[in-house]
């Protein structure tokens, strides 16, 4: 994932985390009681609309006149997954009443307006990042330049483009216009594996598969929503389990050391597939909650968090582990269940193992609240309500070492956690609406005027 | 055990019909294609023929280079009973050789006055750095664990000199290589700074610390199993030592050698060292016999020694979050010089005789010269042979040979000795924390 690496801010603490390590748990191997547990599915309470209301602060203080949102408070870049968390921000605080239906339209249609009018990665894909005060393309530093682009970012961004397009038919068109830019056999190769861009030292475009066991096959749903097939990218394998706190938790295979691709494993992935998809397959239109026909990918949701409250019984320690964002170096870390060989291992992007920036992820945390309705996660919700500041949004977490608050502010924990407020009043967040005939659907079908540079799901031949 | 004195590693479980085996069915099919065991045993006592200093006695822990560990002294130890017991020298020789060495070992310097030296010179008996120059450079609590073992092993298989053994052991003062509970500590010495350390990890740990309970010594913190974490390779579970080398800086790989020495000179079953032993073993050799299964790559890993950097390499079956990880001992990885171990090769055939032992052995049979003695092993990464020849690879084979023939190589209960009335006598302390004379371990504290 490419977006986190933008931020600002800062002070570093240097403090050992609490004893994290897997001692006699009171559990049972192989038992996962959380694929009992029930979801939490009822209207917002007063509170938890307040909370709604405080996570919408960020983006009134963050949308820019071009049409996007600053991915980190203050900080005018962003990439298309924050994109995406900001289309989850407007679609959710319009549904819950914070903002008007016609206020949401206006910035559906500005948003839109934006992504239609961004230059792409060398006129193939949306680059990894964009200023969005000017919409220019940018590098990590802000600085003008193109750098490649992300198919998890891209794929997260056409989940959102799906979500909108569903529920509010008259974006469906500008949504469409966007996506009928890119070069779609670019990110996805005919074998359904997914391909992400950067330049080389040459200067020359390298394609990298990307994505690992959770991101990757949920990312790839975005891509399978607009009619691609994503085979060998929605397969879980190659996979393999280790076992923590009685859990047998699957991580992807992948050797981090030979492919410098991380393999994370994150509550946030997990917690997305379920608010948006109900951890139904991508194309599935049964409304019945209550049945999950992407099997797998619920199961390893269940052992994740298991894994998780099994901890925090066996340690103590509060336990809601994701992807997030700090207030100065290293700005941004990966604080996992497990990743790169061990358990409860956080590290930095270039994989250094950084065990004070432990912490409790507050949309890991809200993700779990809702998800998986159990005392631990009453906790975890007492822990993280009101850790905000009202006048910016929510905090990104809360530190395993005692040190206090993330005060980092970002748009996908805030905007993931109006999504996750909006999945308890509403359930899964992708609607279909009924079926249409768009300029996607009418275009995607016909073969392009310049003849095979640009290759859409339909055409068989690219 | 040269350098890796920072090491640790694991136990063991036994399939039916292992443990005090004889011969087995492969046997002559063996005869017929190559070496007889006999023929294997020489080679390897060709090594210590070749390696001893003709006045001093001593055995150089590397081919032609006149250094050697404490880890070594046992390992000559080791060598002389198994070549006498195998029938490849005889009683006269045998006991010169042994006299000589338990002569050395009761009267050489010690680090500090307390322990045995890292190293020492095979040619002078002084102790030595590991560029093989006079320096006392602190003591390794792990290497003179295995001496230790081996004293008493000596000890007992051959009580005449047992008087002599533990002779050896009251010299020794041990009131900074392990607490009252049994916790190793080794020491470095540089600079004129002398600073301790805990040493071991799972296994090798477990190993030494049966040296230290064989001559009385509570270690109940180092002797039995450490606390394990799991880890699935290949489907099966694998457990390593929880303490982190991302927070201690000290590798913790999981290795068959110190399986194979706790199966083969104790039979799983350590001085005061708890249970699972056998378990834990069983572990480590089933994982490395699937991948043979899985993806027919020949597999025995342990830790070895090289001439060139890094000197010592953990060839692990599971190390710093990675399973088949080839790392040095500061982490560092070094894929590319995995080996199949001729002495892990040996030891699994000796504990685990079947159909995958038997083709281990076939194919590391033949990496040997037979005027020098076993080499390492052969690379993983092509099977070009790992040519460097040590004393432990030798010594090693010579214990799986006689374990093969005898089965356990300590063996169990004797009588009062030396040792015993020298420590008894409440009127006449030794004065160098020798069992008796040590703070009780307050496990409450612990």
């Amino acid at each position: 994932m490419m977006k986190k690496t933008l931020a600002v801010l800062a002070l570093l603490s240097m403090a050992w985390p609490a004893a994290a390590s897997p001692g006699a748990a009171d559990c049972k191997p192989g038992d996962v009681p959380a694929s009992r547990y029930e979801r939490r599915l009822a209207p917002l309470t007063e509170g938890e609309l307040a909370m709604a209301r405080t996570a919408w602060k960020y983006f009134e203080n963050n949308t820019q006149p071009s049409g996007l949102a600053n991915a980190v408070d203050n900080y005018p870049s962003t990439t298309l997954w924050d994109t995406a968390s900001y289309l989850g921000a407007v679609v959710s605080a319009r549904e819950l009443g914070i903002i008007p239906a016609a206020a949401a339209d206006e910035r559906l249609a500005k948003a839109l307006a934006a992504l239609n009018s961004l230059s792409l990665f060398r006129g193939e894909l949306p680059n990894k990042v964009y200023h969005t005060r000017t919409l220019e393309k940018v590098d990590y530093a802000n600085k003008p330049g193109e750098i490649g682009f992300s198919a998890l970012d891209l794929g997260r961004l056409l989940i959102w483009l799906k979500i909108v397009k569903e529920r509010y038919p008259q974006h469906a068109d500008a949504a469409d216009r966007f996506v009928l830019r890119w070069k779609w056999n670019n990110v996805v190769d005919r074998t359904g594996m997914m391909f992400g861009a950067l330049v080389d030292k040459e200067g020359k475009t390298q394609y990298v598969q990307e994505g690992r066991l959770g991101y990757e096959e949920y990312a790839a749903k975005g891509f399978q929503l607009w009619g691609l097939s994503t085979e060998l990218a929605s397969r879980p394998e190659p996979f393999a389990t280790v076992p923590i706190y009685c859990v047998e938790v699957a991580y992807d295979a992948r050797d981090p050391r030979k492919y410098q691709q991380h393999n994370y494993v994150v509550t946030e992935s997990y917690a997305l597939d379920g608010i948006e998809f109900n951890w139904d397959l991508a194309d599935d239109r049964d409304t019945d909650d209550r049945r999950h026909s992407h099997g797998w990918m619920a199961d390893f949701a269940h052992r994740v968090y298991q894994a998780q409250e099994n901890r925090f019984r066996a340690t103590g320690i509060l336990t809601a582990r994701s992807e997030h964002q700090l207030e100065g170096e290293p700005y941004f870390v990966y604080d996992t269940v497990f990743t790169d060989g061990y358990p409860w291992n956080t590290i930095t992007e270039s994989g250094k193992y950084v065990p004070q920036f432990a912490a409790v992820s507050l949309k890991a945390a809200l993700g779990m609240w809702v998800l998986w309705k159990s005392d631990y996660t009453d906790r975890l919700f007492q822990e993280i309500s009101t850790r905000a500041d009202p006048q910016r949004g929510f905090m990104e977490g809360i530190l395993e070492n005692g040190k206090g608050p993330i005060r980092a502010f970002t748009a996908n924990n805030n905007g993931i956690m109006l999504q996750t407020l909006l999945f308890k009043a509403q359930g899964k967040l992708l609607r279909w609406g009924p079926p249409r005939e768009g300029l996607w659907e009418r275009n995607r079908q016909l073969p392009y005027a310049a003849g095979a540079q640009r290759c859409t799901p339909g055409r068989q031949a690219c | 055990m040269l350098r890796r004195t920072v090491l640790a590693a694991g136990a063991a479980a036994c399939l039916p019909g292992c443990g005090v085996v004889a011969s087995s069915r492969g046997a002559a099919a063996r005869r017929a294609q190559g070496p007889s065991p006999a023929q294997w045993a020489r080679t390897a006592w060709r090594y210590v023929e070749n390696n001893t200093d003709l006045e001093t006695g001593l055995v150089s822990g590397i081919d032609r280079f006149p250094t050697f560990t404490a880890w070594n002294a046992g390992d000559a130890l080791a060598s002389v009973v198994a070549a006498h017991e195998l029938g490849v020298i005889e009683a006269r020789e045998f006991d010169l050789r042994l006299s000589r060495l338990l002569g050395f070992l009761a009267a050489m310097d010690l680090s500090g006055g307390q322990m045995p030296n890292k190293a020492y010179s095979a040619a002078t008996g002084k102790m030595v750095n590991f560029g093989n120059q006079p320096e006392d450079i602190g003591w390794s609590a792990v290497d003179s664990g295995r001496l230790l073992l081996w004293l008493k092993i000596v000890g007992q298989r051959h009580p005449r000199f047992r008087e002599y053994a533990d002779k050896v052991v009251l010299r020794w003062s041990f009131c900074n290589a392990l607490d009252a509970c049994g916790t190793l500590r080794g020491s470095v010495r540089a600079g004129g700074q002398l600073q301790h350390y805990q040493e071991g990890r799972y296994g090798y740990e477990q190993l030494a610390a049966a040296g230290y309970a064989a001559w009385g010594f509570d270690t109940r913190a180092s002797g039995p199993l450490p606390r394990l974490e799991t880890v699935n390779i290949l489907g099966r579970p694998v457990r390593y030592d929880a303490r982190d080398p991302r927070v201690t800086g000290v590798a913790a790989p999981v290795l068959t050698m110190p399986h194979v020495y706790l199966g083969m000179e104790l039979g799983w079953e350590p001085p005061g060292g708890g249970g699972g032993f056998r378990e834990a073993a069983q572990e480590v050799f089933a994982v490395q016999e699937e991948r043979w299964r899985r993806e027919r790559q020949f597999t025995a890993r342990s830790d070895y020694q090289r001439q060139a950097a890094p000197y010592v390499v953990l060839d692990s079956v599971y190390a710093a979050g990675y399973p088949w990880n080839t790392v040095a001992p500061d982490g560092t990885e070094h894929e590319k010089l995995a080996l199949v171990s001729t002495r892990a090769a040996f030891g699994m055939w000796a504990l685990w005789p079947g159909d995958y032992t038997s083709r281990l052995i076939e194919a590391v049979q033949w990496l040997h010269d037979p005027d020098r003695g076993w080499y390492e092993g052969r690379l993983e990464a092509g099977g070009a042979p790992h040519s460097t020849i040590t004393l432990s690879t030798n010594a090693a084979i010579l214990e799986a040979l006689l374990f093969q023939s005898r089965g356990r190589l300590y063996p169990a209960g004797a009588g009062r000795g030396y040792f015993e009335v020298r420590t008894q006598d409440v009127f006449e302390r030794t004065g160098r924390c020798l069992p008796g004379e040590r703070a009780a371990c307050d496990a409450a504290v612990r």
